[in-house]
């Protein structure tokens, strides 16, 4: 069984309690926010995508916490949340730019280069197109593992895959990514 | 060491170009977002818990007073019947607005210049023509006959195509024909060739025969043949054709 921290277990009671469920989750969402963001904002790229997502991941947690078992870590919970969200969200704007005349809102490299300070010469950037390039599943790897530096063990039930299979995804994330750089 | 370390050295053996990459964030968010946030989340699910609530009041009250959402007229009920019987008293009759129209035509109205003929109506019984049925026979020799025709052309078809494609069936079919062209022989073409092949058997015995005594034939001189004979006592020479005489003897027999 996960270990929770004293903290998330007091919050999660918290919330089943009717008097102190709404400041509860004010903690939970205030917590958390921060790095459920970031995760988001790396896989859908712009922030009004990017709120838009973390709106509906808090507002799927506020429903789902009541029945929320303790056989995941709270934060783990809510960053497998982000993902099938973030997923489902990128998945919507393509059917919608599929049907669109002009196409937009499809491809990520485009809403990279659209960024406010976006450089294509400094390496952070030229680091974040390299991963644009990736493969869905070995993007959010990379993204877990390097970014939010994210154990394998955690990853698998984040990602409901086998460590073995996040270590491979992730070795090929990384030598795509040296490639991209090395190339480019 | 820690899990940032264990992840860094992880990554420096996979790729040292990547591990020296700046792991800085390019990315910007809005002034106060995290801050406002949480607020905008909360507003946002106390809004949808309020109509979730709303929408299950709505519900509620629907059910206890069988009660419709559709918008009527204040009183609608109340006034219906009134409202009906002044709609029915503002419809004219046609004669009241053909007076009003043409008061010329009203009398005329009612004359019929056209004429019939006489118990018309009454004699007049509107024979239906009696339908022809007619029968579709279900089983059609004709038919038959075409399926048939169509099942032999496309067998021929069938049978042609496995000729054809089928290698292995060709020296059968050939075989087949060679019996059949046997069987047409008549008898005596059967002799006649039975004794050319014997014939050509021979002269090839023969020839094997002709072969072997070329090889197997020596020059014997009469001298030769003197001390050959010579050699052998008498005693041995008159049991050998004692011998000789005796199996001449078995095979004329």
């Amino acid at each position: 069984m996960t270990q929770h921290s004293s903290e998330d277990l007091l919050l999660i009671e918290g919330f089943k309690q009717a008097d102190t469920k709404e400041s509860s989750f004010t903690l939970i969402v205030k917590k958390y926010q921060e790095r459920v963001y970031w995760q988001i904002r790396r896989m859908v790229i712009t922030h009004d995508d990017a709120n838009d997502v973390m709106q509906n991941v808090f507002i799927k947690a506020w429903n789902g916490l009541e029945n929320f078992r303790a056989d995941a870590q709270l934060f783990t919970w809510l960053y497998r949340i982000a993902v099938n969200e973030s997923l489902t969200y990128l998945e919507q704007q393509k059917k919608r730019s599929s049907i669109s005349i002009d196409g937009s809102g499809l491809n990520l490299e485009d809403k990279l280069q659209s960024e406010k300070d976006f450089d294509p010469n400094k390496a952070v950037w030229k680091l974040q197109q390299a991963i644009q390039q990736l493969p869905e599943k070995q993007r959010i790897v990379f993204n877990l593992r390097y970014f939010d530096e994210m154990g394998y063990e955690e990853m698998s039930q984040v990602l409901e895959t086998s460590v073995g299979a996040l270590k491979a995804s992730y070795h090929h994330a990384v030598k795509k990514i040296e490639d991209f750089i090395l190339h480019h | 060491m820690n899990s940032n370390q264990t992840i860094l050295l992880e990554l420096k053996q996979i790729s040292p170009a990547v591990a020296n990459l700046p792991k800085t964030n390019p990315f910007s968010v809005p002034l106060n977002y995290f801050e406002n946030n949480i607020s905008t989340i909360i507003s946002l699910i106390k809004g949808k818990d309020l109509t979730q609530q709303n929408d299950t009041v709505n519900f509620n009250v629907s059910i206890e007073k069988n009660e419709t959402f559709f918008e009527l007229p204040k009183d609608y009920f109340e006034t219906f019947g009134i409202q009906l019987m002044n709609k029915i008293h503002t419809i004219q009759s046609v004669d009241d607005e053909l007076s009003e129209m043409a008061p010329g035509l009203i009398s005329l109205r009612t004359k019929n210049p056209f004429t019939i003929p006489n118990g018309y109506f009454d004699t007049n019984v509107i024979e239906t023509p009696s339908r022809k049925t007619n029968l579709v026979k279900v089983f059609q020799m004709k038919n038959l006959i075409r399926y048939a025709a169509a099942a032999c052309i496309v067998g021929l078809i069938g049978i042609t195509y496995m000729i054809t494609k089928e290698g292995d069936s060709t020296p059968i079919v050939a075989s087949t024909s060679n019996n059949q062209q046997s069987a047409e022989l008549s008898l005596d073409d059967m002799v006649i060739y039975l004794e050319q092949m014997e014939e050509i058997g021979h002269d090839n015995d023969l020839e094997f025969s002709n072969g072997d005594e070329s090889n197997l034939l020596v020059d014997l001189t009469k001298e030769t043949i003197e001390e050959m004979l010579n050699g052998i006592p008498y005693k041995g020479i008159k049991e050998f054709i004692e011998d000789e005489g005796i199996m001449l003897e078995k095979t004329n027999n």
